[in-house]
């Protein structure tokens, strides 16, 4: 192939980038656009049965919700994103806060909804968010799962090859309280992301609280 | 022309029977271990590049491939669905392998169908192709967009990455959820906003793909990759090798018959085949969704006691489950999933290459951890 | 003064046949005597006694704590050490071929006794036979033109390119350029007289080249044929160095490349444009015998205080001390500064690219190419040097002291200290920049003509600025923090072992042409015998296509026989008549 059609080629590339224009969203400073409703906060009244009894009271507990719909009608999703709890930050990732996801676990649902945070869409980097591929270079640690006996070693391995200072952060509803499978993870998580799975828009406005960003 | 699946619990299930017992065995010609400079490499089960954990033993002499083990088994669970009501064993089934849900879900409720006396309304059943036909799109574009990583391919890579999320985003506006979950259940199938368009993904799925085809460095990497040409391989491997293999025309359940398609094939066994074949999947797979009308639909059903197995055609293979109910509860389960059968065509087919190669035939069979690791109990 | 010399080395030889120690120890006593003696010398031969000299010294202390043979190791050890000192100081031809049987017989003697191989042992005496005649061949014809047994000015070059493929054969590069046959003799020998087969004796033959090249009339046609022969040497046997599992081997194939080098040298000075090069020229050479020998004699050392052959499978006692000098060994063998060895890479390339530089011709080309291919040479020997000690001395083993340990050591201390040293060696190239702070005799220059100035280096301020600056950052940022913490392995401990084998996998599947690459069920090979399969292939056709010829000539048919004397009878006619 000839330099010619080499340049057209990286040309093509370019311009076609260039013809589709900017995808991202403008979140978190503007609403979200296209919400999966069975992601967000349930609210309403009423006795039922939930597997997970994370309707207890009358009042929706949102670490043991698994979204499988047998409180609708009487509970109904409100379209609020905001279920995640940061219960301690660090101002030094403010500029960059790169993350290790370890899988003690799953069904492959958490993996994919965290792995689409960096799809144009919502593109995490733009917050200084970008994965890494070992723990000695993380500074947060994405526990998704259930315990299994398996990665109980790993787990405790990866916690302890993190350097401080670091944050755990359980993502999904089998990490934080074991879901319908099982029990949650042994580490005690400082940001609590609950979902099955959790909304791209639920992790990436967690992720960005962790690291310190006010709105 | 029947084919040899595999084996689920105790029956060997073929494209048009089953018999009990155990299927043939093939014997593998064993390796002789640890020739002098020889040793095993570990990769996982905690590593950057996989995408869930599992550990993966390569012996080499340094850069060439002699023999891969795969350990599914770290995160193995125990799924407790024995003894529960269909419903209940619906809840679990669903997150067992949130990728291929719809798949495993609508194998199950298959296989409860077949042991229960009514008819399903047809549209419920294009319902079912629907749900599974879209998780077919996401995950073939998923697996593309993992080749085009493992490239470093990074154009391509984030317009399949915005492609994928367009994608759940319908299915999430169409059903409630992303992933297909609270969808099913025995009396009716939910949907949150029927009016829900995919013409816009053909267009752009189209020049991402043309483009990528043209790409000499990415298919250079892609060709010769991972032959396996085998009669006992199933899902995109086997039409890639061009065996015309796909429970959608053997399994006369889901009404297929009624929609106008063609199954996919290929001619070259290795991951560039795979790509292809995927890549046609989808077209065929938007044709198919063109093609149906949605409303939601409440049913009638009686379930009876009594066993089945129902199956129908993963993103990635056949997906099968026997069920055994009584009493309106599930007594025994036993699931054929596609990436058990994936994980060994993968070994089998990685011998020889070396290790710039792994990743990329890796992905390409499209294989789960998941839903290999998992005991019913 | 030589032949009290001669009698204590026959001495030390009686000596160790009945308490070996005593032996090694007075052969040592003797290796200073010789060294001093060349330091008195003052020509350039000298410096060939005082490498010698230092190695045998060497070798000879390290076989106290080494040698746990037979009685026949201590004493065949000396008297080839016997037979190299008198080939260096021969004064007639008859001289030098007696210490050259000398020093061959009983190596060869030990190569056999140490195995119970035969072939290697046959290996290496085919070969060194070889080399006796031409070299036997060379110094007739020398006598029939000069009319003298001793070594005098001759006034034709063919004695010289007789002896030099002579000579060439026993550093290993002729005839069939980068044979195994002395990494085959070198590897199956005890590491002390591996020590000095490869040190010295390829040293002797160098040193028979040099002296015959200074007495002989100039023929620059050979030096370009030495320059290509001793560049493409030097790539192929680095590599091989490379890809070796055999730790002896390994050190064999560099010693090839070494040889290679010192080759070109000579062929520079050969094909000298000015006598300014020429001068450079020798120096390089010089040089490049005291990197090497004193170098390898402290690797072959290693090799010996580690148990086994294959680099994957060591049995290895080590310590700090050892790494440090194993580290000292290696680089200056690699070709870096400060050590000597860096000095020597330097000045080779410095030579060949001045070469280019003057002549400005076609010729060039061959200078700039070896020049080149030097470069990538070096490479594999640096990569080669750094798969040794990492797998003999850096990485891997038990913590323990030795004695051995401690002598190789000193040896790579040594060799730190003739790097800032190399400023003797370079007499007439020093120079100094004071407004740099750097006065004058601390800076080797590379020149191609008085006053013209093509490069420098200053292995001496490389070895304080090093110092300087290790000491500035520690005094500046303190001891350095260390936390011992667990290893990251994916999660799970870690079980594996990189293999040395796997180090050089790449390469190998790589240049799976060149290599002759071929993996089967259980192994994969390479050969290193390309050459071997080339020639071997070649004389075969030339076999079978004389086979035909004779055959087709030589067809028993009278009618044929008697044209043939009738054209012989024709022929002698015409040649009475012209003549």
């Amino acid at each position: 192939m000839d330099i010619g059609s080499w340049g057209e080629i990286y040309m093509n590339w370019f311009l076609k980038g260039l013809k589709k224009g900017i995808k991202t969203e403008k979140f978190p400073k503007t609403n979200p656009i296209d919400i999966a409703p069975w992601s967000t906060e349930l609210n309403g009244s009423g006795n039922v049965n939930c597997p997970t009894k994370a309707i207890d009271n009358e009042s929706w507990n949102s670490e043991r919700c698994i979204y499988c719909r047998r409180c609708y009608p009487l509970y109904s999703p409100t379209g609020n994103i905001d279920i995640f709890k940061v219960n301690k930050k660090n101002n030094i990732f403010r500029r960059s806060f790169y993350v290790y996801p370890i899988d003690i676990g799953t069904c492959g649902g958490c993996n994919l909804e965290l792995k689409l945070i960096s799809s144009p869409q919502y593109d995490m980097t733009r917050f200084g968010i970008f994965f890494t591929n070992t723990p000695r270079h993380a500074d947060a640690l994405i526990i998704m799962g259930i315990m299994t006996e398996g990665m109980k070693e790993p787990l405790l391995n990866a916690y302890e090859a993190m350097p401080e200072p670091k944050l755990i952060i359980a993502l999904g509803v089998c990490a934080i309280s074991g879901g319908i499978l099982g029990t949650g993870s042994q580490i005690k998580p400082d940001v609590i992301i609950p979902g099955c799975p959790p909304n791209p828009y639920t992790i990436l406005k967690a992720l960005i609280e962790a690291k310190g960003d006010k709105e | 022309m029947r084919r040899l699946i595999g084996q689920l619990g105790k029956f060997c299930l073929y494209s048009d029977t089953y018999f009990e017992g155990t299927c043939p065995h093939i014997e593998n010609e064993e390796i002789a271990n640890s020739p002098y400079g020889a040793f095993n490499f570990t990769y996982g089960p905690s590593a950057g590049g996989l995408f869930e954990s599992v550990g993966i033993d390569i012996n080499t002499f340094g850069e060439y491939i002699r023999n891969i083990k795969v350990n599914p088994n770290y995160k193995k669970r125990e799924i407790r669905i024995l003894d529960k009501s269909i419903e209940d064993a619906i809840l679990y089934i669903e997150r067992i392998n949130a990728a291929f849900s719809a798949s495993h879900v609508i194998s199950f409720l298959s296989a409860i169908d077949k042991i229960s006396e009514s008819d399903i309304d047809s549209d419920v059943l294009n319902l079912r192709i629907l749900q599974i036909e879209m998780e077919r799109i996401r995950n073939n574009l998923f697996v593309i967009e993992r080749l085009a990583e493992s490239a470093g391919f990074q154009v391509p890579l984030y317009q399949l990455q915005y492609l994928i999320e367009n994608v759940n985003r319908k299915i999430g506006k169409l059903f409630g959820h992303r992933y297909f979950f609270g969808v099913n259940s025995v009396r009716k199938i939910n949907i949150n906003d029927p009016k829900v368009d995919f013409t816009g993904i053909e267009r752009e799925f189209k020049t991402i793909y043309e483009d990528i085809i043209e790409n000499r460095i990415f298919i250079d990497r892609l060709q010769g990759n991972g032959i396996i040409k085998d009669e006992r391989s199933i899902g995109p491997a086997a039409r890639a090798a061009g065996f015309y293999y796909d429970a959608r025309i053997e399994d006369e359940f889901l009404p297929y018959k009624d929609f106008d398609f063609k199954i996919s094939t290929y001619n070259s066994a290795d991951a560039f085949g795979r790509l292809i074949v995927r890549s046609e999947e989808i077209f065929e797979s938007l044709r198919i969704i063109s093609q149906i009308k949605v409303k939601s639909k409440e049913y009638k059903i009686k379930v009876n006691d009594g066993e089945g197995i129902g199956r129908v055609e993963s993103p990635s293979g056949d997906s099968a489950y026997f069920v055994k109910v009584n009493n309106g509860k599930v007594v025994n389960i036993d699931l054929l999933s596609p990436s058990s059968i994936n994980i060994e065509l993968f070994s089998k087919s990685m011998v020889k290459n070396i290790f710039t190669d792994f990743p990329f035939n890796w992905e390409s069979f499209g294989i789960w951890i998941s839903e290999v690791g998992v005991r019913f109990i | 003064m030589i032949y009290f010399i001669y009698l204590l080395f026959i001495l030390s030889i009686f000596l160790s046949i009945f308490e070996k120690k005593i032996g090694y120890a007075l052969s040592a006593i003797t290796s200073i005597i010789f060294v001093y003696y060349g330091i008195t010398i003052g020509n350039i031969y000298g410096y060939f006694f005082i490498i010698s000299g230092l190695v045998w010294l060497f070798s000879s202390i390290f076989s106290i704590f080494y040698d746990t043979y037979g009685r026949w190791l201590s004493p065949l050890f000396i008297t080839s050490i016997l037979g190299m000192a008198i080939a260096l100081t021969a004064r007639t031809y008859i001289e030098f071929l007696a210490g050259w049987e000398i020093m061959t017989i009983p190596a060869y003697a030990i190569i056999g006794l140490n195995r119970k191989l035969d072939s290697p042992a046959f290996i290496f005496m085919g070969f060194g036979e070889l080399s006796t005649i031409l070299i036997f061949a060379g110094f007739i014809y020398a006598y029939t033109t000069s009319n003298s047994f001793y070594f005098t000015a001759l006034d034709t070059y063919i004695p010289l390119i007789v002896v030099t493929f002579g000579f060439m054969i026993k550093m290993g590069i002729f005839p069939f350029l980068v044979t195994e046959w002395l990494p085959i003799a070198h590897g199956n020998s005890p590491a002390n007289a591996s020590a000095i087969l490869s040190a010295t004796m390829t040293l002797v033959a160098a040193y028979g080249i040099v002296k015959m090249m200074l007495l002989s009339p100039d023929i620059p046609i050979l030096g370009y044929i030495l320059m290509g022969i001793g560049g493409f040497s030097i790539f192929f046997s680095a590599l091989y160095a490379y890809i070796s599992e055999h730790v002896k081997g390994l050190l064999a194939f560099s010693t090839i490349e070494n040889n290679g080098a010192i080759l070109s040298a000579i062929g520079v000075y050969m094909t000298y444009p000015t006598k300014t090069i020429a001068e450079f020229a020798l120096d390089v050479i010089v040089t490049f015998a005291f990197a090497h020998s004193i170098a390898k004699t402290g690797l072959f050392m290693i090799s010996g205080t580690v148990e086994g052959e294959a680099l994957s499978k060591l049995k290895i006692i080590r310590n700090k001390l050892g790494e440090i000098g194993g580290i000292l060994l290696a680089s200056s063998m690699s070709g870096l500064l400060p050590n000597i060895g860096g000095v020597a890479t330097w000045s080779l390339l410095e030579s060949l690219f001045m070469e280019a530089y003057i002549l400005h011709s076609t010729l060039s080309s061959i200078s700039i190419i070896t020049g080149s291919v030097i470069a990538m040479g070096e490479g594999f020997a640096s990569a080669a040097m750094i798969k040794f000690i990492s797998y003999t001395q850096v990485f891997k083993g038990i913590t323990g002291k030795s004695a051995k340990i401690t002598i190789f050591s000193i040896i790579g201390f040594v060799i730190l200290i003739l790097g800032s040293l190399s400023y003797l060696l370079f007499r007439n190239f020093i120079y100094g920049v004071p407004s740099l702070g750097i006065p004058n005799g601390f800076i080797i220059i590379s020149e191609y003509s008085s006053g013209k100035i093509f490069g420098d280096i200053s292995p001496f301020y490389v070895l304080i600025l090093i110092v300087v600056f290790s000491l500035l950052t520690l005094g500046i940022f303190g001891k350095p923090k260390v936390r011992k913490t667990n290893t990251w392995n994916n999660g799970i401990k870690p079980r594996e072992e990189y293999t040395a084998f796997a180090f050089a996998n790449n390469i190998r599947l790589m240049l799976s042409k060149l290599l002759r690459t071929e993996i089967k069920g259980d192994s994969l090979e390479t050969s290193t015998n390309i050459f071997w399969k080339v020639m071997y292939y070649i004389a075969k056709k030339y076999v079978s296509f004389s086979r035909r010829l004779a055959r087709s000539y030589m067809n028993s048919s009278i009618s044929w026989y008697i044209i043939y004397m009738i054209l012989a009878f024709i022929l002698i006619t015409i040649l009475v008549v012209i003549l």
